[in-house]
């Protein structure tokens, strides 16, 4: 009778896990228990970076009415570098240089050109300036580099300045402090 | 006896279900990218340069 009982709940226990399993996989079937797959995405967002790698025009010792410039190289250029990820427009203001004339004056002037990295912006008059211009006043935010590439390869421009010393223009130390935003373009 | 072993395969895989169904429910489910969803524009950043000079000899 015990060997009987015993075959008897042995029996149950294998029916028990085959309805089970039939009851799951119908259930799976059906969506009600089952490891759903998902999809993970994620968006790359636009970084705006901009840096200087040289900050600093140093145009010598000059007198009344003397000339000098950027445009051969000595003294160097100011250089841009498009540090972000995204493509950005470059603009530009400047406290005044010379104290007998103001910006925007013809004794300062400015414009984007090219860079040892090559052609890295839309280097045509409609998108950026790329002639000698008058360097705009502070409140006088001007735009002249436009799309400025940001990979590694091809990410900088210059930015060439000319003077011409006004006759009237006392001795001494003369500075004038540039300043580049870059937003996305 | 019959009976008996019926009711008893019937409970035993009520058991075995629920106890799946508990299981899959109690995973942990995927953390997803909440908040990844950034659109706005970058804000514009700066940088000075600086252009220096000494003037000489006015009015000598």
């Amino acid at each position: 009778m015990a060997a009987t009982n015993t075959r008897v709940y042995a029996l149950a226990v294998v029916a028990a896990v085959v309805l089970a399993t039939i009851v799951i996989t119908g259930l799976n079937t059906f969506g009600y228990a089952t490891n759903a797959q998902g999809t993970a995405s994620l968006l790359v967002t636009g970084s705006v970076m901009l840096s200087a790698p040289t900050s600093t025009v140093n145009l010598g010792a000059l007198a009344p009415s003397a000339t000098n410039n950027t445009l051969g190289g000595n003294p160097p250029p100011f250089v841009l570098q498009n540090d972000g990820n995204v493509k950005v427009n470059i603009t530009i203001n400047a406290t005044d240089l010379f104290s007998t004339a103001a910006n925007p004056t013809g004794n300062y002037t400015y414009n984007a050109n090219t860079s040892a990295k090559g052609t890295c912006f839309y280097n045509t008059a409609s998108e950026s300036i790329i002639t000698p211009t008058n360097v705009p006043a502070v409140a006088g935010v001007t735009k002249f580099i436009g799309m400025l590439n940001y990979t590694d390869s091809c990410d900088t421009a210059e930015v060439e300045i000319a003077v011409s010393v006004p006759s009237g223009e006392p001795t001494g130390a003369k500075s004038s402090t540039v300043g580049f935003t870059a937003s996305q373009g | 006896m019959e009976k008996k072993a019926v009711l008893l395969v019937l409970l035993l895989a009520l058991a075995i279900v629920v106890a799946y169904v508990g299981v899959i429910a109690s995973l942990p489910t995927a953390p997803g990218l909440q908040g990844a969803q950034v659109s706005s524009q970058p804000a514009p950043v700066g940088v000075n340069g600086l252009v220096t000079l000494t003037v000489v000899g006015n009015g000598a």
